[in-house]
């Protein structure tokens, strides 16, 4: 009978060559899908990798076991254990060279006829050929072959019994003489020699494991067990030993042989391979019979010299390399955790690769890295530029590239600030036009002495109608129409406070909307005008709007039909236009012209249409509110929208809740939604002085800002944020924590500069601190004796920095208009006192850096400090300074 | 959309375990099964090897970076029960700590935030959690936590700072008493939190959900709320997220983010918390993000073999 088990067997010298054998054997070779290497036959392994069949040979029958040369010369020769216990030299593929000739169909033929088990070569004398076979009364079973040996000289009395596996075998090449002849009255079913001594062979016999030296063949070390079956030694750790039996794994440490040092869980049916993984230390692989997974013991934790007490670790891992039972699997020699399974039936190959332990990090920059294998990845955001239905890309990466933008430092055009912020969010949008508007009104205020007001614009368009009073109601004329209306329209200085902060209408006594219709006309936003247009009963210029809108839009039929239909408004209670209007507005797709059927249709005093309509803006919503709802309707509806707002954290609400608590727990909910603390802590400075900004929740969100930009390395960004931030926060200031002080008196030289503490804790961190000194004292102003020189100019500190080669300290010249106050203060830095904490020699600052680009030593000769080194983040470059 | 911009070239022998970029990401600490830790400078696009650091007598499993503000220091944890501080000093990286406390294999080491000074959490095979803190001057300060986690501890990460009430108004110029909580995932199949009071760590809360060894744990960096979160992977194949807006810290709810279908190995929150990366026994790298209405969804899907298998010649992938 023919062994119709497929086995695999890598070529041990090409990477891409491998063998299986059933009844016959075939040579493959692995490429990539397509390339020129495979051919048009070649048989997809992966969706990476194919084989082609490079050579076929059937010219050993009844095969049992196959075993591969271990040396390079000849390439392709293999040995075969059949069932009669012949061992047959073969080869595959290959031009014959001479040596290889030689040795081709040499066979090895034991004295009694009995089934071999198996085969292997020793790694080191690549002449020696074990082979374990079944017991034949007290024959031996362990048979050493030398494959260089001539034919023997009993070879003709052998030979009748040859002609019963081939008849046209040339008895010249057939050796009947073993070099050894071990395990007598056994039987072998599997073998291997120990990589530590070429001389020593391990093989599993009847009832035990045992390991013949050949250099003492009447000696053996052997255990009794069960587990015999395919032993197999751990090529990273040559004292590690695996054998089956059954479903059993037993794993054994050769220098304490007496037991296994451990097995490994009982599967249901019995084993059929079990192998180490060549390329990652402590990896098994183990097959059972009819099975399509392959199971995969990880001994993570390999045996120490210190000798482990405790159990190792296993993780126990299934894989599935295909859907069909399969019939043996070969680990890659050389590449990672990679086998090649072939199927039980139908030889099917599949190219397969064990995955490893990901693991994963993030970087500041919000790249993740990841290590697999032996190999490590590293992924970032890709930077669509902005192609439709990409996904949003994450808050952390846009508030980097939005502090890079200069988001939230536009101080005096404040809603130019959302166009930093990419001008693509509306509620970016709605929030810094509000804040632009609360502080154009502050300023007035200012202007006008009235600082009492100042504090109520911040408190949001909620608390200011609260405290309305005087309320006047009035019933205008429809423009356009000499009809009195029914509409009544309330008026209070609030009010229209509230109205200036919508956005509706500009400073200035009257109220008119026109500059704003102008706008949204400029901004095409033609429904959302006309919308405003109505709701100050104008319906002339609303028709006039659409009419317009339509001749821009290229005929937009809509914006005319809408202003075919407003011009027939009638206020009749019972007429058909109103009933039409009533059900058919909703079919409008564009909110503003829904609202603003609403609003014609609705009864007197409820605008709910209008009120309830989400998708228009809050602005609108709340400027309509403070137009058309009277003082009992009015705080109500404020009250309810900003709690709609609080829940979702829509950024429109600051406009109703301004810079207070409830501010804060609006911004709370947005962050809790986006994490977007830059936003947070941009506008919650933007505010009066207040306590808002002492809010443990703002201080949270300053500080984790604060903290990103650090990790950023965006240090100036971070400078220039505390100093707007001190600004509003005195307290937020650190105090000066290091000085200055005279060698001499010791009193600190900088004491009537002490006004103006140096800002930001950071410079202390840079083992770089200074003083703002004033540039004519060259001596302490307490005993009037000389400050220290400069080691680099030798100029008494205090004298100004003439010309310093390298000022180019990065002044973040981004092409806006640059600050001149702002320049000149950095470069009073050049100025400044700097020093070495650990040597103490210093100089001014601009002189100090600039050596330092170019030397690593201290300026001072015969000083061999390192001073730049000795500060962990001095080597570091801000991110934001180009 | 996320994809593979940039493969390194790490030069290790062996399986590498944790890769871990610096504060800053301008550094790259890699460890790996041949014993040595490694450290890159990352410039361009490109790495710099600066310092291979041995001492390791077994596999390296993870290292941590230290907070800048106390110098550049690295910590690794070993199968030789070692765990090593590294410190760099004027260009040099030398061993600035050995800690031996452990009787198994240290699986994980996470630096707790920068406001409780120098701490570290140390989790290991023999169970037992330590802490070990720099109490200044080169004295180390350890406090261990015995069979934290029966059978073995195999991740350990630290709460961010978190002032105790916050919501409610502190008073001023007080130095702020921060609570110190840091999770733990073990072999036990459970999650724990442990918190220190009067100077003694105490298990806090116990997290049942899994039914398999938690293989790694990660507490979500919060950025403006006090509400916790924690996502916790198993060998069970899946993945929670734990989720916590008690300001007593006491009610903890699972959500499952997903249940995959191979082991999952470890779980990354993003800088602000906002995305979680998770890497399972198929080769994936998942993205997730919680939607607005409280659900995550998968964001990204990155496949390993995806961009970066054409560089490297015998990291063939394959799935079925």
């Amino acid at each position: 009978m023919s062994g119709s088990k497929p086995d695999i067997l890598w070529s041990p010298h090409h990477a891409d060559r491998y063998v299986i054998c059933d009844s016959e054997l075939g040579l493959y070779r692995i490429g990539p899908v397509g390339s020129g290497e495979t051919k048009a036959g070649a048989l997809p392994l992966s969706v990476e990798t194919a084989a082609t069949l490079l050579a076929i040979n059937s010219d050993t029958p009844y095969m049992k076991c196959v075993a591969w040369y271990p040396k390079h010369e000849p390439e392709c020769l293999l040995a075969v254990g059949q069932a009669n216990g012949r061992v047959v030299l073969t080869s595959l593929g290959q031009s014959h060279n001479s040596k290889c000739k030689e040795l081709m169909g040499k066979e090895f033929v034991p004295k009694h006829a009995r089934q071999c088990n198996t085969l292997a070569w020793n790694p080191v004398d690549s002449n020696w050929l074990a082979a374990g076979l079944d017991k034949h009364r007290a024959d031996f079973s362990v048979l050493i072959w030398d494959i260089s040996s001539k034919f023997s000289p009993e070879a003709s009395v052998a030979a009748e019994k040859i002609r019963l596996s081939s008849g046209d075998t040339d008895s010249g090449l057939v050796v009947t003489k073993p070099l050894y002849e071990l395990g007598q009255n056994d039987a072998c079913l599997s073998l291997c020699w120990l990589p530590r001594d070429q001389k020593l062979l391990l093989a599993g016999m009847h009832r035990n494991l045992a390991i013949f030296d050949l250099r003492n063949t009447s000696q053996k070390t052997f255990v009794n067990t069960k587990a015999i079956q395919g032993v197999t030694v751990d090529p990273h750790f040559p004292d590690r030993v695996a054998s089956f039996f059954e479903g059993q794994v037993a794993i054994w440490d050769l220098r304490k042989f007496e037991k296994p040092v451990l097995t490994l869980t009982e599967q249901p049916k019995p084993l059929t391979k079990v192998a180490w993984c060549p390329t990652r230390m402590g990896l098994l692989a183990t097959l059972t019979r009819d099975s399509n997974i392959i199971r995969l013991y990880d001994m993570q934790h390999t045996p120490t010299p210190i000798g482990d007490e405790t159990e190792p670790t296993i993780i126990e891992r299934s894989v599935q390399p295909s859907n069909s039972l399969i019939g043996s699997f070969a680990w890659h020699p050389t590449s990672q955790n990679r086998m090649v399974v072939v199927s039980a039936a139908n030889r099917a190959m599949t190219d397969f690769t064990v995955f490893e332990r990901i693991s994963l990090a993030w970087s500041s920059t919000t790249s993740l890295m990841w290590a697999c294998g032996r190999h490590l990845y590293e992924c970032a955001e890709e930077a669509g530029v902005g192609g439709e239905g990409t996904v949003e890309k994450d808050i952390a990466t846009k508030m980097r590239q939005r502090a890079q933008s200069r988001y939230g430092h536009d101080m005096v055009q404040v809603w130019k600030n959302h166009l930093l912020a990419g001008g693509d969010d509306p509620q970016l949008k709605s929030l810094w036009y509000t804040l632009f508007f609360m502080k154009q009104y502050t300023e007035d205020m200012e202007q006008k002495q009235q600082g009492s007001k100042q504090a109520l614009v911040y408190s949001g368009i909620k608390n200011i109608v609260k405290s309305s009073s005087g309320t006047t109601e009035n019933r205008r004329c429809w423009s356009g129409s000499d009809r009195q209306t029914d509409v009544p329209r309330f008026h209070s200085e609030e009010r229209s406070l509230a109205l200036r902060l919508c956005g509706w209408i500009n400073r200035g006594p009257d109220i008119n909307v026109e500059p704003f219709l102008r706008s949204l006309e400029g901004e095409g936003e033609w429904e959302r005008a006309a919308a405003v247009a109505l709701f100050n009963l104008d319906i002339r210029r609303a028709i006039q709007i659409l009419n317009k809108g339509a001749s821009a839009e290229r005929g937009d039929l809509n914006l005319n039909v809408v202003a075919m239909a407003l011009s027939g408004y009638t206020d009749e209670k019972s007429s058909l236009w109103r009933e039409m209007c009533s059900s058919l507005r909703l079919q409008l797709k564009n909110p503003y012209l829904c609202v603003m059927f609403a609003f014609l249709t609705s009864e007197l005093g409820t605008y709910d249409g209008v009120l309830y309509e989400s998708s228009v803006a809050v602005t609108d919503r709340v400027a309509f509110a403070c137009m058309f709802l009277n003082d009992a309707q009015l705080p109500r509806y404020m009250e309810k929208l900003t709690s709609e707002m609080k829940e979702v954290g829509n950024l429109e609400g600051i406009l109703l809740t301004g810079l207070t608590k409830d501010g804060v727990d609006l911004m709370e909910s947005y962050v809790d939604r986006t994490g977007d603390v830059q936003t947070a802590s941009f506008c919650m400075l933007k505010g009066s002085p207040g306590e808002v900004v002492k809010d443990p929740r703002v201080q949270c969100w300053i500080e984790n800002y604060r903290n990103l930009l650090d990790a950023w390395r965006f240090w100036h960004k971070r400078a220039e944020f505390d100093i707007h931030r001190s600004k509003l926060d005195p307290s937020s200031k650190p105090l000066a924590q290091v000085f200055v002080s005279c060698n001499f008196c010791g009193k600190s030289i900088s004491y009537s500069c002490s006004a103006m503490p140096h800002q930001g804790r950071g410079f202390s961190q840079y083992g770089v601190s200074g003083s703002p000194t004033k540039s004519k004292v060259t001596s302490c102003p307490g005993c009037r004796k000389p400050l220290p020189r400069c080691a680099l100019c030798l100029m008494n500190m205090g004298t100004p920095v003439s010309n310093c080669p390298g000022t180019g300290h990065g002044t973040g010249k981004s092409g806006e208009k640059v600050d001149l106050t702002r320049e000149n203060k950095l470069a009073q830095f050049n100025n400044w006192f700097t020093w070495c904490h650990n040597c103490r020699h210093g100089g001014h600052a601009g002189h100090i850096l600039s050596w330092f680009r170019d030397h690593t030593e201290c300026p001072v000769s015969a000083c061999t400090c390192k001073c730049m080194q000795l500060d962990t983040t001095g080597n570091l470059v801000p991110s934001d300074s180009h | 959309m996320v994809s593979v911009i940039n493969t390194v070239d790490t030069s290790h022998e062996d399986m590498i375990h944790d890769a871990q970029m610096d504060y800053y990401g301008t550094r790259l600490a890699t460890c790996s099964s041949d014993r040595s830790v490694k450290i890159f400078d990352v410039k361009n696009g490109g790495q710099i090897l600066v310092a291979d650091l041995r001492g390791h007598e077994g596999p390296v499993w993870q290292v941590a970076w230290a907070h800048p503000m106390y110098g550049n220091i690295l910590a690794s944890c070993s199968y030789d029960r070692k765990v090593i501080i590294w410190k760099e000093e004027n260009g040099t990286w030398d061993k600035m700590y050995e800690y031996t406390g452990h009787d198994s294999s240290v699986n994980s080491v996470c630096w707790g935030p920068y406001d409780f000074g120098l701490i570290l959490a140390c989790g290991s095979s023999d169970g037992a959690i330590s802490l070990v803190t720099c109490s200044g001057d080169q004295q180390w300060d350890i406090k261990k936590i015995s069979n934290a986690h029966t059978i073995g501890c195999n991740a350990v990460s630290w709460a961010p700072s978190v002032v105790p009430g916050s919501l409610i108004d502190q008073p001023s110029g007080q130095k702020p008493n921060f609570i110190k909580r840091f999770v733990s995932g073990g072999c036990d199949n459970l999650v724990k939190l442990w918190k220190e009071e009067d100077g003694q760590w105490k298990e806090d809360q116990k997290l049942e959900a899994h039914s398999d060894w938690v293989r790694d744990v990660g507490w979500a960096p919060s950025i403006g709320l006090p509400t916790s979160t924690i996502a916790s992977c198993s060998q069970d194949g899946r993945v929670f997220i734990w989720t916590c807006d008690d300001p007593s810290g006491n009610t903890w709810t699972a959500k499952l983010l997903h249940k995959f279908n191979d082991v999952v190995w470890h779980v990354s929150w993003s800088v602000t918390g906002n995305i979680l990366a998770v890497s399972g026994g198929d080769n994936k790298v998942t993205l997730w993000k919680e939607s607005a209405d409280g659900q995550w969804a998968c964001i990204s899907d990155v496949n390993k073999g995806q961009g970066a298998v054409s560089s490297i010649a015998d990291g063939a992938t394959n799935e079925q």
